[in-house]
């Protein structure tokens, strides 16, 4: 049982109360903070209020603290998506996933640090500086989700909520060792999150194990007439489903171009295939499938997120929100000398990439291709699906490397989503979850991939395998 | 293929500085020489075209007997949307240089138009 699960039961029992509870919280989310950077901003007042609360816990997520990624508005708090460009904007409405959790009682910690504007794989872009990995300092959190997926792992929040455009949610929960479910695109509203790729992005929720990402998930999850890309489909108890055994004679399908990949760390690889083995003895069914447009996934994705990229982030222009550069000569000039100023070195290069592929002459050979990819990665899942319940792969190529390792080198870094962006190009759900810790104590995850709107299959899935093959969990480091 | 770094910065509305441009144009090659490998894959002009309108969740709609046009917004708006309309406050309250009367507030550009 994850902590949420475990401070709601204690809370309902009587056993402690929420000011016991906020008396420790407060100092270790403040201590903690200062050596992680998971937060770019904790909400003092906040945890103030609620540790100064007269009246008793009331259910569900009453007073207990969630921590949202700063790409997310909570009305009448800054939000930045960790950019300059943002600095002093403040939400005037809250995202429909906000309002949802504060309808069951949450209460909101604070702003969780992410990549800039969503973009990244490490958490390395961010203009409030890079989130340290609780486990290890020197090591990156993964990204963009680094700050959702590190405030879990070290006990700075019960839960939280992060973006999964092409592995923002898993890759961190990976490097992190906390589960973390990507939903499927249509299962959770966007409205009032920061757009980044619009046909890739879905919040979802991060936490301790798959019971407490259930608990999330049952409040956000459901259409939302604010994002006509939400589906009419009825959610589904996934709190129970968390209670159901599900790995007996469940066929698992295993991705023959995922496995036979170049520079998959060796301890990864070993820990993968114990887990199968794992598997194998809770009496799953495991078969070989192959996804044969696999290699091309991120090719596929980094056309198709930077040209959605650079039509969402046209907004930013210094007239209607945001920081305005103050030296310009025209219209024209001030929007081109707000964005330079604003932006980070990565946004730039993924606006200009988008830029490219949408551009004349290039357009077919680019954008159209890539969409072409996208359309057969989704088929091929489709009918891998009539064969399989589920498919298993490793979250991440590689354990959480050093911080500032890669930074020069963004394709190297692009190809850390290799086994996430499949997913978000296809439209389906996945769930990261820990099977381990490397020699040097890094987390090390798995993921399973559902069929359309399987969410609580994923959960069930992911419970079974926690009660079976409960993972070693590391020493935190702050 | 080349990559017209200059160019592309003008679409994008950004000015690279010196540094930046050396930068991004190793940067752009090598990520354009990887994703060049989506030219194995055959694409005729009939797939070609059919890309513009693909979307995402149409295998959804038929796998879950949706009404493909059942989000198509009507007007007027309802209630629920209404609600969403921001004031002209809130709407002016986060920009970086506004003026007016309260509840009548612009959003200030710089001229446009030579007098």
């Amino acid at each position: 049982m994850g902590r949420l699960a475990k401070i709601q039961k204690a809370l309902s029992e009587k056993k402690i109360s929420l000011k016991e509870f906020y008396q420790d919280f407060i100092p270790q989310i403040k201590n903690r903070n200062s050596k992680t950077n998971a937060y770019i901003e904790i909400f003092e007042d906040e945890l103030d209020a609620q540790k100064n609360r007269s009246d008793e816990y009331r259910g569900n997520l009453d007073g207990l603290p969630i921590g949202i990624k700063d790409i997310i508005s909570i009305r009448n708090r800054n939000l930045t998506a960790a950019s300059k460009i943002l600095t002093g904007y403040r939400a005037v409405r809250s995202a429909t996933v906000v309002e949802r959790l504060a309808h069951v009682g949450a209460s909101f910690c604070g702003r969780l640090n992410c990549d800039e504007f969503a973009m990244g794989s490490s958490n390395e872009n961010s203009a409030y500086g890079p989130v340290r990995n609780p486990f290890h300092l020197e090591h990156t959190a993964g990204g963009s989700s680094g700050g959702s997926a590190a405030a879990v792992a070290a006990e700075m929040c019960l839960g939280s909520l992060g973006t999964d455009t092409g592995g923002s949610i898993r890759l961190p929960a990976a490097f992190c060792g906390i589960t973390g479910l990507k939903p499927t695109y249509g299962r959770v509203s966007r409205s009032g999150v920061i757009a980044f790729a619009s046909s890739l992005d879905q919040v979802g929720p991060m936490a301790d194990d798959s019971l407490d990402c259930a608990i999330l998930l049952q409040a956000i999850a459901g259409r939302d007439s604010r994002d006509a890309t939400s589906l009419n489909i009825p959610t589904e108890d996934y709190v129970a489903a968390t209670q159901k055994r599900i790995l007996k004679g469940l066929k698992i399908g295993l991705p023959k171009e995922y496995f036979n990949m170049k520079g998959l760390d060796p301890e990864i690889e070993k820990q993968t295939q114990e887990s199968i083995e794992n598997l194998k003895k809770a009496g799953a069914e495991i078969r070989e499938i192959s996804l044969p447009h696999t290699p091309y996934g991120i090719a596929a994705y980094y056309l198709i997120a930077t040209a959605e990229a650079a039509s969402n982030l046209a907004r930013y222009d210094g007239i209607r929100y945001g920081k305005r550069a103050e030296e310009f000569d025209s219209l024209k000039d001030l929007m081109i000398k707000t964005r330079s100023e604003g932006f980070g070195a990565e946004v730039k290069r993924r606006i200009m990439l988008g830029s490219f592929s949408l551009s004349a002459g290039y357009y077919d050979a680019y954008y159209a291709k890539a969409q072409f990819v996208r359309s057969k990665i989704q088929r091929e899942f489709l009918e891998a699906f009539k064969s399989v319940d589920l498919i298993f792969s490793p979250a991440s190529p590689s354990l959480a490397f050093k911080i500032g390792e890669r930074t020069n080198d963004p394709l190297s870094m692009y190809l850390m989503d290799i086994f996430t962006v499949s997913v978000n190009l296809a439209g389906l759900p996945a769930i990261a979850f820990p099977i381990g810790l490397s020699q040097s104590g890094l987390p090390i995850g798995a993921q399973f991939i559902g069929r359309p709107f399987s969410e609580s299959q994923l959960l069930s899935a992911v419970a079974s395998y926690e009660e079976g093959f409960p993972s070693k969990r590391g020493a935190l480091q702050c | 293929m080349f990559f017209d770094v200059e160019k592309i910065a003008r679409l994008s509305y950004l000015e690279l500085n010196d540094d930046e441009r050396k930068i991004f144009e190793t940067q752009f090659s090598d990520i354009l020489k990887y994703v060049d490998q989506l030219n194995q894959i055959p694409m005729n002009s009939e797939e070609a075209k059919s890309m513009n309108s693909f979307h995402i969740q149409s295998a959804f709609y038929d796998m879950f007997d949706l009404d493909p046009n059942a989000n198509l917004r009507s007007e007027p708006a309802d209630e629920e949307q209404k609600s969403l309309i921001l004031s002209n406050s809130e709407a002016l309250e986060n920009a970086p240089k506004s003026s007016g009367l309260p509840n009548e507030l612009l959003f200030e550009v710089p001229s446009i138009i030579e007098r």
